[in-house]
């Protein structure tokens, strides 16, 4: 259709978001990520990857490692290991992380808005306006609770190393409403995201390491329901974060009562 | 917006076509001039006072505050749909020039560009050729109404004369009534009326229809868009209830300012303006046209005003017959725009002849 055509039927066009940024960011990685354990990128240790794709094209985005159990146990023990200085820290020090965080995910919120859309398949639209500023929100709202801990809370105690395992549907906005509140209250966590679009959570890995989070506080464990299984039936995990399924919740009850 | 009418409407509208006869009256052929939601819509004659309808008029401010904020980053045009989309605005300009330095030769030569508005290059690299882009109209003050008319003789662009003592629209209404037919006489297409601000703050409607419909009489076939100064009318509601006075009143197009207020055309009162074209055209079958005028003066925010006609009001009012740009400096920065399109570099805005 030439100018003159579209001059006159004035619709408004294909515009899409340039996803050159992550593409970029994909590449740096050379489409390739290992799970994020301790503040390193870690190879899976059975060596094992799967392939993560856009739904809108059906086109390879990246391999992603696939959580063994004794990837799994690696996240829990780093998890274990940091959490004793974590909690040492006051209120106000973890809150100076998480302010740091949102503020973070508000500098690159277009690349994980485009990286979100990219992976999942919802519209631009609904992670660039909705997800991503309701990401950084979630982080500032618990950099808050944070602070006031000890007024509000007195007497309560820290769960400890937390597993947390989130749905496709939000990706990046469920990590941040399972993880703000948790890092908030002084646990330390493993989070395995949802096969089909563990992307976000990478690059938020990142974000951690570029805030300087202890290592270890925050890891992040790809892989499938196997993944999941394993992080669940873990002895050393204090407490289990579950957004899903409801037929995988059950599953999950039943597990972690044994 | 205005939503609390939806309980009057289906009243509304049987009283209309019973006691306005609009748009079934006319014996034999009815010229449509524009189609609201596939309804064909006629030019607007005017409708007598209705002071209930005016009573009911409310506008909830901060939801269109809200809905304008979201409308400049919901909605955008790339690549060749955005240089379609400015030409469009070009087609849609009322090339303005109102100082007190005006001369003839200044009008001269804003004729020129109005015939002309887009470099040849730039045609050509476009594949444009055969759409003959030319501005609207050229907006002047009456002294260089017949300038502008020798100047422009020959091509489609209209020249409009602002008039009624612009920009305060204050001198004696005899005096403003003389001064439309003047320049009615002098050849001008349309006629940019501003109505008496003191009329809305008073409540005085019956006035405030009779002086606008007084103009409407001795404008006679010239288009006549009525100033409603929105920047001086405080509250939205003002702005809705004078739109309505106006209408009725047999105003061709409404329009937002003179361009000499503290704050001209927002898109907020976009938004209120065209709703209220929207419900008139409703209830009476006729079309009005809108006119944005003072501080557009970038390509994005031309877009972004179509782009509101578009949601508003459909593709009838993306046309020159219903939709205008009031503006100086805006075709300047679309040809900035348009050369970057066809190019790929920006040029300083100095490099294009002055309009």
């Amino acid at each position: 259709m030439s100018i003159a055509e579209k001059f006159v039927a004035m619709e408004y066009g294909p515009a899409p978001e340039d996803p050159k940024e992550v593409l970029a960011w994909l590449d740096l990685h050379n489409r390739r990520f290992g799970h994020f354990i301790a503040g390193q990128w870690r190879a899976p240790l059975e060596g094992k990857y799967f392939e993560t794709s856009d739904p809108a094209t059906g086109e390879k985005l990246a391999d992603v490692a696939q959580g063994s159990v004794s990837d799994v146990d690696a996240a829990v023990k780093a998890a274990r290991a940091a959490l004793d200085g974590w909690q040492k820290l006051s209120g106000h020090q973890r809150a100076k992380y998480l302010y740091a965080l949102a503020r973070q995910v508000q500098k690159h919120s277009r690349r994980l808005a485009v990286l979100e859309t990219l992976d999942n398949g919802k519209p631009i639209r609904e992670s660039r306006d909705i997800d991503i500023p309701l990401v950084a929100r979630h982080f500032y709202h618990h950099a808050g609770w944070a602070q006031l801990l000890d007024q509000e809370f007195a007497g309560y105690t820290a769960c400890g190393v937390v597993g947390q395992i989130i749905p496709w549907n939000f990706p990046l906005l469920m990590l941040a409403w399972k993880i703000a509140p948790a890092l908030a209250t002084a646990n330390t966590v493993v989070l395995k995201p949802a096969e089909y679009t563990p992307l976000t959570a990478l690059a938020f890995a990142e974000l951690c390491n570029e805030v300087g989070l202890p290592a270890g506080v925050v890891n992040i464990v790809t892989g499938d329901g196997a993944t999941g299984e394993a992080l669940v039936k873990h002895n050393d995990v204090d407490k289990i974060a579950f957004t899903g399924s409801t037929e995988v919740g059950r599953a999950i009850r039943r597990a972690s009562l044994a | 917006m205005g939503q609390c009418r939806t309980m009057t409407i289906a009243r509304m509208s049987v009283e209309n076509k019973t006691r306005h006869g609009v748009a079934s009256d006319v014996s034999g052929r009815v010229d449509t001039i524009a189609t609201l939601a596939g309804r064909p819509l006629i030019s607007n004659r005017g409708i007598p006072l209705n002071l209930d309808w005016l009573q009911q008029v409310r506008v909830n401010t901060s939801a269109v505050e809200r809905r304008a904020q979201s409308h400049v980053a919901r909605r955008t045009v790339k690549k060749d749909w955005q240089a379609a989309w400015l030409l469009r605005a070009v087609s849609c300009m009322d090339l303005t020039t109102l100082s007190g330095d005006d001369t003839e030769e200044r009008v001269r030569r804003l004729c020129s560009k109005a015939r002309h508005p887009i470099q040849d290059d730039l045609v050509k690299r476009l594949g444009i050729e055969e759409l003959d882009i030319k501005v609207a109209a050229v907006c002047v003050y009456h002294a260089f109404v017949e300038t502008a008319v020798r100047a422009l003789e020959g091509s489609r662009v209209r020249v409009a004369a602002v008039s009624t003592g612009f920009p305060a629209g204050l001198s004696p209404l005899t005096e403003r009534i003389a001064e439309i037919r003047r320049s009615v006489e002098a050849g001008a297409n349309d006629i940019d009326v501003v109505i008496t601000r003191a009329h809305v703050f008073g409540g005085k409607w019956q006035a405030l229809y009779d002086e606008i419909a007084a103009f409407k009489q001795v404008s006679g076939s010239a288009h006549m868009k009525v100033i409603l100064g929105t920047g001086d009318l405080l509250t939205m509601r003002n702005v809705a209830r004078a739109s309505f006075v106006a209408m009725m009143a047999g105003a061709d197009f409404i329009k937002t300012s003179t361009g000499k207020e503290p704050t001209n055309a927002t898109l907020p009162v976009g938004f209120v303006m065209t709703r209220c074209i929207r419900e008139y055209a409703r209830e009476t079958g006729m079309a009005v046209g809108f006119k944005p005028a003072g501080g557009i003066r970038t390509a994005k925010q031309s877009v972004e005003w179509l782009a509101l006609m578009k949601e508003e009001l459909g593709p009838s009012w993306m046309r020159s017959e219903l939709f205008r740009f009031g503006a100086s400096g805006l075709l300047n920065d679309i040809e900035r725009q348009l050369e970057h399109y066809a190019t790929g570099r920006y040029s300083a805005d100095y490099r294009h002849p002055l309009a």
